[in-house]
């Protein structure tokens, strides 16, 4: 079985060739790709994800497993850098094949947003200073959320 | 005893990505026991024990593994 996190480069034109299929009339795919934020801390070169591996494989493959049973015909694969990951690479790639568009957009839509709450991965900026900082977008929550916390340093 | 893992920010918080204690019978006990772990809410940070998903009042056992999640921000 493959895994659907690696620290290796993702072949994107491979895992979207591999999910063509003759019953199939629909390929969805979906990058998220480091782009090169500007924040006060730095400018974004990178992003360093990690995983809780053993959780993050087993939620990937109920997904996937939910997709199917949701859009019968569909499929669907992910993959996930873990590392270091610089400005314009692809972090996370989602192929979905369906019989027609209706079905592959919104299987892609529900892994998205399944993977959002239940998959175990952070992300950290890494700036091209040198410095780093988990998520602010996490941060900022907890900040409000919980005022016995202090500014992370970045 | 048993050993605690930090993930994401939480290894930040810590201080440590890793810590070895001695047994506490659940990961509640083991945060509310220990002032360094303050960081550490309930409601918003999750616990595995050995790989599985846990809830805080899961009793634990010898030489568990407990990982203590922040939630997902990756996507």
């Amino acid at each position: 079985m493959t895994s659907f996190l690696s620290p290796d480069r993702i072949d994107v034109d491979a895992l979207e060739g591999d999910m063509r299929q003759s019953e199939t009339g629909a390929v969805v795919s979906f990058q998220g790709v480091v782009r090169r934020d500007r924040t006060p801390q730095g400018e974004v070169n990178a992003l360093f994800y990690e995983a809780f591996e053993p959780l993050a494989e087993e939620e990937m493959a109920k997904i996937i497993e939910e997709i199917r049973e949701r859009w019968p015909g569909a499929e669907a694969i992910a993959r996930h850098r873990t590392g270091a990951v610089s400005v314009g690479e692809t972090g996370l790639l989602l192929v979905i094949s369906a019989p027609d568009s209706s079905q592959a957009f919104k299987a892609c839509h529900f892994a998205l947003e399944q993977m959002k709450s239940r998959v175990p991965l952070w992300k950290k900026d890494l700036y091209s200073n040198g410095a780093s900082a988990w998520s602010s977008q996490h941060r900022e929550t907890l900040l409000i959320s919980d005022s016995v916390l202090t500014i992370p340093e970045s | 005893m048993i050993t605690l893992r930090f993930f994401g920010h939480l290894a930040d918080d810590a201080g440590t990505r890793e810590r070895v204690r001695p047994l506490a019978p659940t990961p509640e006990a083991v945060r509310s026991s220990d002032s360094t772990l303050i960081f550490l809410r309930p409601g918003h940070v999750r616990v595995a024990v050995n790989g599985r998903w846990a809830a805080w009042d899961a009793p634990l056992s010898e030489g568990d593994d407990v990982a203590f999640l922040p939630p997902t921000n990756a996507l």
